[in-house]
């Protein structure tokens, strides 16, 4: 083959194979695939209504009738864990999203303009960031009820400052490119030049931060809802199943494991697909992989 | 000044987001007395003596003043003196959570630097599915799970409390060895899966060649070459870890009914307390801020490239 012919690459094609090269992270994908299908087909999937409340078959064994037992009130653990995917994801992926957008356009704004736009906003964020995250989570989340909204609000505003950072320090080395120079050469507005020209270059390393926050922002909503601040019963959520399990510790110990296994399995995946993700996004690695 | 400047942002964060919590403080207040005996007229003049009836800054800028001098004010709920109480009780966390952060300071690393070398073998493989665990296993449901395999299954270890050590150290060491594991558990695995990444990443450059080609042991390369360049990104994880001591010792303690500042701020949230709230946040903020310069100072030592004004 003549130089200069060669086949062009496809780069969607390389990109799924990257990522899907390692096993843990096809894992990944697969239990977060099943994740969702399990949120959007509840109620099919489920055995029985997660509210239910089946008086004879309180605190069951793992049986037949119910695969991981039931709990005090003879609910039937499995359908509550099938149901609870749908909190689950929701605050994964609405937190994620709420605090994202936030944390970039202020993280853009303090990144471009730099001088005491930059001051102010990265002094504010420091002083976020010195509280810790559940600590913050907790006040916020007490401060606009228990509640899924509440409970969103409350993780993005511990998560948003970490995207602050992240997009600023991008477009603090992303603004010094020539093209964004010749931009404001050709007279382009300065929202353009932010969201047209510095914005998509900042997108790879943003798009693994939101994969891996999504585990940590589920883990934080689990935390708080074992911690009563959370998501309040009935509604089916991983955390306060574990809270409301861990009485019957000594009983029936599944109550409060198996929708803990399930919290674990969730983040992991996102965890692992964060990683496939930086790898098939690092243009260092492109070639390489 | 810069960390007092960021002290300031944060109590002006905490002060105001307590403020706006539902809840009337003063309704508390009262309320841990005799609602009844108490007239509209008396609450005005409880409001008045605990100086809530001033203006939100003049609230604020007294309460600072009173912290800058070390007084927390007292307790709502239970009267007590919110910064005596967190001298009685960040001894608790600091300990449990120093024991964690070593621990995870020496074995995360070690782990890390073994899976490197090893790597692709199954040394690797084990360390890279335990440290993946060990990053999501949520620290409640580790706890719990502890708790039902080693107090309740195999009856070995107290299920919960907390014992100084000066008092009963052999039941201060059996208490606190499964709190420490799983506040060790996140520590141990980030420090390995940072330290794996960056010891690969610095393998690959060429000066470690280099060192092959002059016919260096491993050793030698692993601890003169490649550790002292690698080990920069896990010192900025460590001391994120540091920062997150006391925000770690919210669920631990919560578990395992620990008296430390993770069962203090839940409890005060728990109950309105917002005196001591404000207070526990207030100290961790500034615990933050302080560890974050000795993170700085650490950095120059590591690296004298990187210079401070």
């Amino acid at each position: 083959m003549p130089e200069g012919t060669l086949p062009p690459i496809n780069e969607l094609r390389r990109f799924v194979r990257v990522l899907l090269s390692r096993g843990v992270v096809l894992f990944g994908v697969i239990i977060i695939l099943g994740t969702l299908f399990a949120a959007v087909f509840a109620p099919l999937v489920a055995p029985y209504d997660p509210d239910a409340q089946l008086l004879d078959d309180v605190l069951q064994q793992p049986n037949r009738k119910h695969l991981l037992g039931s709990d005090s009130l003879g609910r039937d653990t499995l359908s509550r864990i099938i149901f609870g995917t749908r909190i689950t994801l929701l605050v994964g992926v609405g937190t994620v999203i709420i605090a994202a957008s936030l944390g970039t356009v202020i993280g853009l704004i303090a990144g471009y303009f730099g001088g005491w736009a930059f001051t102010v906003i990265m002094r504010f964020t420091d002083g976020i960031m010195a509280i810790p995250f559940i600590l913050l989570a907790l006040v916020v989340a007490a401060l606009l009820g228990t509640g899924v909204k509440g409970v969103m609000i409350a993780v993005s505003f511990a998560l948003w400052p970490g995207y602050i950072r992240l997009i600023c320090g991008q477009v603090l080395s992303v603004k010094e490119n020539e093209y964004v120079m010749a931009a404001r050469s050709v007279g382009v507005h300065h929202i353009g030049i932010m969201f047209r020209h510095i914005l998509p270059n900042c997108l790879s390393p943003l798009i693994v931060q939101m994969t891996m926050m999504m585990g940590l922002a589920i883990l934080i909503e689990a935390s708080l809802s074992f911690l009563g601040f959370g998501i309040k019963p009935p509604s089916a959520a991983w955390g306060s199943m574990v809270y409301d399990g861990y009485k019957y510790l000594v009983m029936r110990p599944i109550l409060s494991l198996a929708p803990g296994l399930a919290i674990m399995l969730v983040v992991f995946a996102f965890n692992m697909v964060g990683d496939g993700l930086r790898d098939a996004l690092d243009p260092r690695l492109r070639g390489t992989l | 000044m810069h960390a007092v400047l960021v002290i300031l942002i944060v109590s002006l964060i905490v002060f105001l987001l307590m403020r706006l919590l539902p809840g009337d403080p003063i309704l508390m207040y009262v309320a841990s007395g005799d609602l009844q005996s108490f007239s509209l007229e008396q609450i005005q003049h409880l409001k008045h003596q605990l100086g809530m009836d001033r203006p939100l800054f003049v609230q604020y800028f007294d309460w600072l003043w009173n912290a800058v001098q070390g007084n927390l004010g007292k307790s709502l709920l239970h009267k007590y003196d919110v910064l005596e109480e967190i001298g009685k009780r960040l001894p608790i966390t600091l300990y449990l959570g120093l024991i964690a952060f070593a621990i995870g300071c020496v074995i995360g690393p070690l782990l890390g630097v073994i899976s490197a070398v090893r790597r692709g073998k199954w040394l690797d493989s084990l360390v890279t599915v335990i440290a993946n665990l060990g990053i999501t296993a949520p620290p409640f449901w580790l706890g719990i799970l502890l708790i039902y395999l080693f107090s309740l299954y195999l009856g070995l270890l107290p299920v919960y409390g907390y014992t100084s050590p000066s008092v009963d150290l052999w039941k201060n060491l059996q208490q606190s060895i499964m709190p420490i594991f799983v506040l060790a558990t996140f520590p141990i695995a980030s420090a390995a899966r940072q330290t794996r990444s960056s010891v690969i990443e610095v393998m690959r450059q060429d000066y470690i060649r280099t060192a092959w080609a002059k016919g260096l042991s491993e050793r030698v390369i692993i601890i003169r070459h490649v550790l002292k360049n690698a080990l920069m990104p896990v010192v900025t994880l460590q001391g994120m870890l540091l920062r997150n001591i006391i925000g770690g010792s919210v669920i631990v303690e919560t578990v395992f009914v620990i008296p430390g500042m993770g069962k203090l701020v839940v409890d005060g949230m728990l109950s309105q307390d917002y005196t001591v709230v404000q207070g526990v946040i207030l100290v961790v903020a500034v615990t933050v801020v302080v560890s974050n310069l000795v993170v700085d100072v650490l950095y120059g030592w590591l690296d004298p490239r990187i210079q401070y004004e």
